[in-house]
């Protein structure tokens, strides 16, 4: 339609409206917690009401009269407060895991909250992603003496456990879930066959849901629950893709979400001796970690259409789902759950994070992806009472060959070639005509619609040939998949940088093998000197175990840490195989096909694939912690986390060879890579529960969580130390329990370079079932200021090693908080800071001034533009299309620079326009950045150097896919800066390995308003030794959603 | 005002011959004024922090702020702060405050000592108990030993001899530090004093307390209970003048060392 001048006119008009309306009314999805603590840990404060938490190895009861009283009086509490907020959608009610309600809320909604003492945290939800065999023998459990065997066999591992998975649903019709065996003792459905497991234990209490797809016939004694949660997903009105079920059934792998909840599900607990078929090319068999186990799929993640994706189809996994399944599965009967969907990297408030505090004080063992955006520091759910798992290689694979026509075979990764001999073509002479340079390198590396491109590929030139791909660009799978398009009878992928040499197995949508640089070099040689006749063929797939592959070692999608929430606290805790892991996924159908399962006209195939992901290792641990609760049904999942942790052994050396990123250090592999049959019989274990969490979260600065008193993170009782500054010396203080058969004496040592490292006692006594408690004094000789060191404490008594990481880093003689935000408009204040040396301590302190707003517009970049920061950094540099540079100078003392934008501050004013933020230099250099999803971006920098900068803000989508206006908030404070009679004072004279008091006050500012300061504090010689920022909002500021990084959208795996 | 068990408390006294602090008062930069009541001085009403040379006068007598460090700055340096025990942000989650003072308290900081006067000239008076606890550094509750620091009362009658007496502070709950109540002995409450001296010391887990050496010396103090006791004599009248007039007089630092 083309408007007429006045039509056009009134709809300007009326968007301006929009605009104008949209900053306060809209509703927005928030989790709010209430004082009270919820059923899973409440131990009987209140008179009257008796305590509710489970005892040790007990389930939690529902039906209990004390549970139902606490129950009630929790419900009283929650209605009291959505009375108060009487127009808002409750789309969830809470009161196992978590005391509170998920609701759809306006700011005016909020504020009323904020006001009543009886909630303790309202917190804006965040969508999380999901974190995209043989690995038991690998594990060495099916040796004889491995913890199979000492659980009765494989026949008997995991018996009578039930595994919660967490995830985007289930593929029923895998027989890693079928509970019935054939005349082969195989897995089957076919009603012909034997019964193979019982009645679900009698304490079971989940359903099995049914919906689009999926009937109470597809629930057994296997797969014992299935249920869905989109109650948060639907309150956000996304389109969902025809590819996804409404109902436990996982969704189609055609967009490349689905199917990932199968694969997590069969990894834990999949049943063992499932033949394995991919494409037609029969693999053996599979089974999960804990075959004997039940399982329970809880699906929370949702596909559904993102213009900002290439192929269109995002998936997320709302929080406010996330807590109803896991509140869910605690009132089921889990002992387990499996969470291999991303998570907080800087908060354990987060409400997800809360409720598995909770799930871990009722004795419910719970596995996390750390995440696999490394090998930068970017490890994720970073809570003490989670099991956070890294991903490490193994040394077993499938490889391919491919038969070319003059003799020669390469070989490489594959796990489904089987192509008959047919003509070679490679992409680059394959394209439709007229493509331009750009899109003639694009049509090499075979990228087409699934990279948002189009179709490169000519139907015509390449139907029934083998299609070589030059590696690069987009996805492995996206080449495999533009080649199906085409009618490819299979494809080669060739390496064509030394650089990026790694090959793997990939869930390939038609036969695949992916070969190296010298094996692609053979074949294009071959190629070329055959002009038109060149011919060759995929086959003998077959699975290698390859001694000349190093393993484990840990991938380099790893996330690592030190954990950005809190450094005194290890993350990761562990590895585990995360790379080419073979198990259940979801096939590629038609939207036909699809609409015949809704429909209950067709029975689908079941589909397997080898993915990689710390996704893939998480329900490798959550398997492993099944079996040992089956070993001990008393132990709390700390002990069990302990276990896995004090037998790990170290990985092998990656690719990275000096820095804190290294796969060998603790930052990588936390305790090391898990060693199941170590585990079964550990000798001590470092336990823990509510009361030590609690003391952790008020020595972290959560006030609402000190009912216990409070503990410094790193006296935690972990199985692994660290400390993130030792001013001088550090006493850090753990307490092992001996649960080995008999009494034993336990004798320490202890390493770690550039300290003195002393264990007092250093010899431990313990009967069995004994506790004792010891001290590391850690005194720093010859460390380097701010560099971390790596170190280890073992136990033993001659037959058990117990071995746990030490990490410890001496940094600047003084040691203040980062950031201070408040938001009263008068305050006095006083701070603790750790003083390193003896004399006077001064302080520059500037603000507080208030944070201007400026209104700008930004146009969206074009697709595939600013995916990366390198490409974001060459953006900027030129403000090429799509970034608006917003110059700035930075004075000589300059104290801080801020710089936010937020998703309100934006033309959709609900998230929908993601925006990122980049400063550069006058060199050009990225000092700062903030690439998080969304537009709540945030960047402060403490004392920046003086001279001029470019703040560039990224249009990386835009909601009406054209452009956005945008405000941003910045401040520049330098001591001339004075405001609101804010005031930093400081004692006469500060000690060595001492602590000082600070003040630090203001008064009388006006509401309604945001401000910066900034204390900087200097050591003897005058020269800044810390940075603290404050930020005080005093117009009650709504809570933000935890920032959660953006991926880019083409990435390489 | 809090009201808390009371305490069974270990007191020293001991008599010193020369008092060890003297102090003149500097700069009284009381925040505001608060009506008297009956020798009971409880901090209400005050708000922010205090610095070097600072006071209060409250219930008819002189409270001062100051630090024990040589070369300190008058209106400065940072000795203590009034602290409302309701209010969890005033209090910095790096520190330990006690936690079951429902009113405001001041929190003596730094090492920092309070010097006590009447603002009658040359009244003197009876110091008969007060409400303390200790306030820690660090966020670690475990590392607080069972005695975690003393308050020390230095007395100075009007001819110049001093009396000690010295009050245990216990270590921290489960839930933190807390405010208990004070009675001074007998002996001590007979004593009338022209001006006192209050400072903390910090303690170690073998029982050895320290002053004036590691900023740690800290403690919160509440419902300091005075009773006025008439009929001073001229010359001490003379005196206590000389001692409120304020010039910042000569001092001397001591390491206070006593074994429990």
């Amino acid at each position: 339609m083309k408007l007429s001048p006045v039509s056009a006119a009134i709809l300007l008009l009326l968007s301006s409206l929009t605009l104008a309306a949209h900053a306060d009314d809209i509703r927005r999805p928030y989790i709010i917690q209430l004082t009270d603590k919820p059923i899973a840990s409440y131990t009987g404060e209140i008179s009257g009401l008796n305590a509710t938490q489970p005892a040790p190895g007990q389930r939690l009861d529902l039906a209990s009269g004390d549970v139902q009283l606490y129950n009630n009086y929790l419900g009283q509490k929650q209605a009291t407060v959505q009375a108060s907020i009487a127009n808002a959608p409750i789309t969830y009610n809470y009161s196992v895991v978590l005391n509170g309600f998920a609701a759809m809320l306006t700011d005016a909604e909020v504020r009323a909250l904020q006001l009543r003492s009886d909630v303790a945290a309202i917190s804006a939800d965040a969508p999380r992603q999901l974190l995209t065999s043989y690995t038991p023998a690998f594990l060495g459990l099916d040796k004889p003496n491995g913890l199979w065997s000492k659980l009765g066999g494989k026949a008997n591992a995991g018996e009578n456990i039930i595994i919660g998975v967490v995830d985007s649903g289930v593929w029923p019709e895998n027989p890693a879930f079928a509970d019935r065996v054939d005349s082969n003792g195989k897995p089957t459905f076919d009603n012909s066959g034997t019964l193979a497991y019982n009645a679900p234990p009698a304490a079971w209490k989940g359903t099995c849901q049914t919906g689009q797809g999926f009937t109470t016939a597809h629930c057994n004694n296997k797969l014992i629950g299935a249920q869905y949660f989109d109650a948060q997903y639907l309150s956000q009105s996304k389109t969902t893709d025809w590819t996804d079920f409404r109902s436990p059934r996982d969704s189609l792998s055609n967009a490349g979400w689905g199917g990932h909840g199968t694969h997590t599900s069969s990894t834990a607990g999949g049943n063992a001796d499932v033949d394995v078929t991919v494409s037609n090319v029969g693999l053996g068999a599979v089974s999960g970690i804990a075959p004997r186990a039940r399982l329970a799929m809880y699906k929370v993640c949702w596909s559904f259409h993102d213009a900002a994706q290439a192929n269109g189809v995002a998936n997320s996994c709302f929080g406010g789902d996330s807590v109803a399944a896991i509140e869910k599965a605690i009132l089921d009967g889990v002992h387990v759950i499996n969470f291999s969907i991303g998570g907080s990297r800087d908060s354990i408030t987060d409400p997800v994070e809360v409720a598995f505090m909770n799930a871990s004080n009722a004795g419910v063992f719970v596995a996390a992806s750390a995440g696999n955006s490394g090998p930068a520091t970017t490890v994720a759910h970073v809570s003490p009472w989670i099991t956070t798992v890294a991903a490490s290689t193994h040394n077993r694979s499938y490889i391919g060959d491919a038969n070319l026509g003059n003799g020669a075979v390469l070989t490489g990764p594959s796990n489904n070639a089987r192509t008959a001999q047919t003509a070679l073509i490679h992409a680059s002479q394959a394209g439709v005509s007229g493509l331009d340079a750009v899109k003639q390198g694009q049509l090499a590396q075979c990228q087409g619609t699934a990279d948002g491109v189009g179709a490169l590929l000519d139907p015509a030139k390449v139907s029934g040939k083998l299609l070589v791909c030059d590696r690069g660009g987009n996805f492995l799978i996206n080449k495999s998949a533009s080649a199906k398009e085409a009618g490819a009878a299979g494809v080669i992928i060739a390496n064509v940088s030394l650089a990026n040499n790694s090959t793997s197995v990939q869930p390939h949508a038609i036969s695949t093998v992916h070969i190296a640089v010298a094996e692609g070099t053979t074949l294009k040689n071959y190629m070329d000197a055959n002009p038109g006749t060149a011919v060759a063929a995929l086959g003998n797939v077959r699975s290698v175990t390859n001694p000349a592959v190093p393993a484990p070692v840990i991938t380099s999608f790893s996330s690592r840490g030190p954990n950005m929430f809190d450094a005194n606290l290890l993350k990761p805790d562990l590895t585990a195989p995360g790379a080419d892991i073979l198990a259940g996924l979801t096939p590629s159908l038609t939207q036909g096909q699809h609409n015949d399962i809704v429909n209950g006209t067709l029975v689908p195939p079941a589909a397997w694939a080898a993915i990689q992901g710390t996704s893939m290792s998480s329900p490798h641990v959550a398997g492993l912690a099944a079996l040992l609760r089956q070993q001990y049904p008393s132990w709390t999942p700390a002990a069990i986390k302990s276990a896995l942790m004090t037998t790990g052994y170290n990985t092998l050396p990656d690719a990275i060879a000096s820095g804190n990123t290294r796969g060998i250090l603790p930052f990588a592999q936390g305790a090391g890579h898990v060693n199941p049959n170590g585990a079964s019989d550990p000798g001590l274990v470092y336990d823990a529960t509510q009361a030590d969490y609690m003391k952790y979260m008020c020595g972290v600065g959560i006030s609402s969580k000190c009912a216990f008193g409070q503990i410094p993170a790193y006296n935690l009782n972990m199985p692994s130390i660290s400390v993130s500054n030792v001013l001088g010396s550090v006493v850090v203080t753990r307490s092992v329990t001996n649960v080995g058969s008999a009494a034993a004496t336990y004798n320490a040592s202890i390493a770690v370079p550039g300290y003195t490292a002393v264990v007092n006692p250093p010899s431990l006594d313990l009967a069995v079932g004994q506790t004792k408690s010891f001290t590391v004094t850690l005194t720093r000789t010859s460390a380097p200021n701010d560099a971390w060191q790596f170190g280890s404490l073992t136990w033993t008594d001659g037959s058990h090693v117990v071995r746990s990481p030490v990490l410890a880093r001496s940094g600047n003689p003084l040691i203040a908080p980062a950031l201070i935000k408040s938001t009263r408009t008068s305050l006095s204040k006083v701070i603790s800071v750790t003083t390193g040396f003896t004399g006077k301590m001064n302080t520059i302190y500037g603000g507080l001034k208030e944070i201007e707003r400026n209104a700008h517009n930004v146009a969206q970049a074009p697709a595939g533009t600013v995916e990366t920061v390198a490409q974001m950094t060459t953006v900027c540099k030129v403000a090429g299309p799509g970034v608006r540079i917003v110059p700035f100078t930075v004075p000589a003392a300059t104290l801080l620079a801020q710089f936010e934008l937020f998703n309100r501050d934006t033309s959709s004013g609900n998230g929908a326009d993601d925006l990122d933020m980049l400063v550069l230099n006058s060199a050009g250099t990225v000092v700062a950045g903030s690439t998080n999803q969304r537009s709540n971006e945030e960047i402060r920098m403490p004392a920046p150097a003086a001279g001029d900068y470019r703040l560039c803000v990224i249009g990386y989508t835009a909601a009406n896919g054209a452009s956005t206006d945008f405000t941003l908030s910045s401040a520049v404070v330098s001591s001339a800066d004075r405001g609101g009679n804010f005031r930093i004072l400081v004692p006469s004279k500060v000690y060595a390995g001492s602590t000082a008091s600070v003040s630090a006050s203001w008064s009388g500012l006006p509401t309604g308003k945001r401000y910066a300061g900034a204390m900087q504090l200097l050591d003897l010689a005058g020269r800044p030794a810390s940075n603290t920022a404050f930020l005080v909002e005093t117009n009650n500021p709504i809570p933000l959603s935890e920032p959660v990084q953006r991926t880019p959208r083409l990435e390489e795996y | 005002m809090i009201r808390t068990l009371k305490r069974q408390v270990h007191r020293t006294a001991e008599r010193t011959s020369s008092h060890q602090f003297l102090c003149a008062v500097a700069l009284c930069a009381a925040a505001a004024i608060v009506p008297a009541q009956a020798g009971t001085i409880d901090f209400e009403g005050y708000f922010g922090p205090a610095v070097h040379g600072s006071g209060v006068q409250s219930g008819g007598y002189d409270l001062n702020f100051l630090s024990n460090v040589p070369g300190a700055v008058v209106g400065e340096d940072f000795v203590g702060s009034f602290l409302d025990g309701l209010d969890r942000e005033s209090c910095d989650a790096s520190l330990s405050c006690p936690v079951n003072n429902a009113s405001t308290y001041y929190g003596a900081l730094n090492d920092s000592f309070i010097t006590i006067s009447s603002n009658t000239e040359a009244r003197r008076f009876a110091i008969n108990g007060f409400d303390a606890s200790f306030i820690g550094s660090t966020a670690n509750l475990a590392s607080y030993p069972a005695v975690s620091g003393l308050i020390r009362i230095l007395g100075i009658r009007a001819d110049q001899s001093s009396v000690v007496e010295t009050y245990q502070l216990a270590g921290p709950s489960a839930a933190g530090f807390n405010f208990a109540q004070y009675t001074t002995t007998a002996a001590f409450r007979s004593n009338a004093f022209v001006e006192a001296y209050l400072f903390g010391f910090t303690c170690n887990d073998i029982g050895s307390c320290t002053a004036f050496t590691s900023d740690r010396g800290q403690f919160g103090i509440d419902n300091i209970d005075l009773t006025a006791i008439p009929e001073p004599s001229s010359f001490l009248l003379f005196g206590v003048g000389m001692l409120g007039l304020g010039a910042v007089a000569r001092r001397r630092r001591t390491s206070l060392r006593t074994s429990l």
